[in-house]
């Protein structure tokens, strides 16, 4: 058990930054999820502290021990990797025992010890088994046996899901999570997959091209994204942005001239509204006029509705085709709304976020 | 379903035949060593008593020393080769040391007319006192194993994950650690159909085995081909002499073949 903290670590490959000026502490026991499009240095950064990266400059601790130029060997880690890296020519209560008997423990000793993580992974039935036998989700389980084995400080895991198929990924999702809950051992994920990381992390870190955009619970995260990128980048479907000018508590955006009213704002602004917190209706719904008129957005058309099961996904079209926007309703919601039908939105109350659109901020206060 | 037959019944006809183009040397080899000379002067007979005097000449002759020493001079060859083969193709695989050009280099090696290497290799044997004795062979047998050990096994180095490797030294092990006990027991049968290959090349060289060592120490394809004499081809007797050289080598190459096409076809190089 221990606390791991990167110090200002910088990662460059010749004159590419691939990790600038990183700061980052996993609290003992949590587990943290890196998360973040391909190239960002998530992956780099999971691999420095396992010792496969050097540093360039910077330091990395588990606990009090300073491990920046220690050997993989020697940091007392266990890691799941993408393709599971299991030991082919080894069977599975091997490849369970091997990082046991590297360290120099007996068989005697090494044996109970694998069994146990054995029952604890349901393995008990392949222990014989050679890993080709095994199917992609066995043979992931017994990666993470063999990492469980050998009660490391920090748990690392390299994409563990990616190489799994839908169901099963969602499956062995919550498995770790039992299990990291179970051993409480400190852990470090790495994903592309925002959804992987909204579920599974007590901290996520949303990294972009080398720096953390935004780390926080997944909560904080997903309502209130430190700057656009975050924005864009947490949340399916994704976060609708627009830049553009409020004016008379009114935002104009700037492509489309699609008009939203917005109170208690000025000036220019990129707006962002989560396609499942905006109300759609039908234009003919709305009288004309009205007061409650004014709450709603100009006037868009639906270009296409995807069946997500109890909601539909509605992608909104202006009338001169310069905005898009995604907009999640429940499926009975949709007697009035077909495609082609004219409709007007509104942000819900308090869902609103407002980014600086130069340099991406979220402004304060909103 | 026709057409299924067909193609079944062809498929077995093209097999068959080609059985029979490997087998049929190989048989009336067999036969002509049990033929006694008068027996041998007629290719076509099929009826006769067969004989043991072909083999009794044959092991009476110079051939087990000439096959003990070709044996020697295969098994130091390919070890040497192994010892420096495998960690140079590990690197070439991992690493790409060398690049293309060395991979050129390598190809280089197998095309090249040994003729062009003979008096650098005559001109050693002097140097180290060792011309006219099989250590004379040894490293220009070296010289056209080595490159094939190398290419053969560079494939099955590149397909071995580097994340097998980096789980083993998180695993515990140190970089030798993790090579010896990782990556060399997922290449075990590229390095299984090296040693074979290569000590077949070994084994079956003739050209360097004829100049570098002619005398009383020459290998076991100089003893065969010493079978023709200024008399006469001693047909009988060098046909159970290539029986007793080609034997071993193809039980070897029996256990081994599926690694063989593996290493020799399923690999691409990668740099």
């Amino acid at each position: 058990m221990a606390e791991v903290t990167f110090r200002s670590i910088h990662k460059r490959y010749g004159d590419v930054e691939v990790v600038s000026d990183l700061d980052l502490t996993l609290p003992d026991g949590t587990l943290t999820v890196l998360v973040g499009p391909s190239g960002c240095g998530k992956t780099t950064t999971l691999r420095m502290l396992a010792g496969l990266e050097s540093v360039t400059a910077g330091s990395i601790h588990i606990g009090p021990r300073d491990v920046t130029t220690l050997d993989p060997s020697k940091r007392d880690i266990a890691m799941v990797f993408q393709n599971y890296a299991l030991y082919s020519h080894l069977t599975v209560r091997e490849n369970i025992m091997f990082p046991l008997r590297a360290k120099g423990m007996g068989k005697a000793e090494a044996v109970p010890r694998a069994r146990m993580v054995e029952d604890l992974l349901g393995l008990t039935p392949l222990v014989e088994r050679k890993p080709s036998a095994l199917s992609g989700g066995q043979q992931q389980r017994v990666a993470i046996a063999r990492a469980l084995v050998r009660e490391p400080s920090v748990f690392l895991f390299d994409e563990p899901l990616s190489n799994l198929d839908a169901q099963l990924r969602v499956d062995m999702r919550t498995e770790i999570l039992r299990i990291q809950r179970e051993v409480g051992t400190t852990s470090l994920y790495v994903t592309h997959d925002q959804e992987e990381a909204m579920t599974l992390a007590d901290t996520v870190v949303v990294m972009d091209r080398g720096r953390i955009g935004q780390q926080g619970t997944p909560q904080e995260v997903y309502s209130t994204p430190a700057n656009v990128f975050t924005a864009s980048f947490v949340g399916s479907p994704r976060m609708n942005l627009m830049e553009g000018t409020v004016s008379d508590q009114v935002f104009l955006a700037s492509d489309s001239g699609l008009r939203i009213p917005l109170p208690r704002v000025t000036g220019s602004v990129t707006l962002g509204i989560r396609p499942e917190s905006m109300d759609v209706m039908a234009a003919s719904e709305i009288p004309e006029g009205d007061s409650a008129s004014s709450s709603w957005s100009s006037e868009l058309r639906i270009v296409l509705m995807e069946n997500l099961g109890p909601r539909v996904l509605l992608q909104l079209e202006t009338a001169n085709r310069k905005a898009l926007l995604r907009a999640v309703v429940p499926a009975d919601r949709m007697r009035d709304l077909t495609e082609g039908v004219p409709v007007r939105v509104r942000p819900q109350p308090g869902q609103v976020h407002l980014f600086d659109p130069v340099s991406g901020r979220r402004f304060d206060g909103e | 379903m026709v057409e299924q037959r067909f193609s079944r019944i062809l498929r077995s006809t093209w097999i068959a035949a080609g059985i029979l183009t490997i087998v049929l040397p190989m048989m009336w080899i067999v036969i002509a060593s049990l033929k006694s000379p008068a027996d041998l002067t007629d290719a076509t007979k099929i009826a006769f008593t067969p004989t043991g005097e072909n083999w009794a000449n044959a092991l009476a002759s110079g051939l087990p020393a000439a096959l003990l020493r070709s044996l020697i001079v295969g098994v130091v060859v390919v070890a040497v080769s192994l010892v420096v083969g495998v960690p140079g193709a590990y690197a070439l695989a991992r690493y790409g040391v060398g690049g293309t050009p060395l991979g050129f280099v390598l190809l280089m090696a197998q095309v090249l007319p040994p003729a062009v290497l003979v008096f650098p290799f005559l001109r050693l044997s002097h140097l180290l006192k060792t011309n006219g004795t099989i250590a004379a062979l040894i490293p220009a047998h070296i010289s056209f194993v080595l490159p094939v050990v190398v290419w053969l096994l560079i494939g099955f180095f590149a397909s071995v994950p580097v994340s097998i490797e980096e789980q083993a030294r998180i695993d515990g092990k140190s970089r030798l650690g993790a090579f010896w006990s990782v990556v060399i027991p997922h290449v075990r049968p590229g390095i299984g159909a090296a040693c074979v290959f290569g000590f077949s090349l070994s084994w079956n060289d003739m050209f360097y085995s004829l100049i570098l060592v002619p005398g009383s120490a020459q290998t076991l394809p100089l003893t065969i081909a010493g079978f023709n004499t200024f008399r006469g081809i001693e047909l009988g007797t060098m046909s159970a002499a290539i029986l007793l050289a080609s034997i071993p080598m193809l039980i070897a190459t029996f256990f081994i073949q599926k690694h063989l096409v593996q290493g020799l076809g399923g690999n691409g190089v990668k740099y």
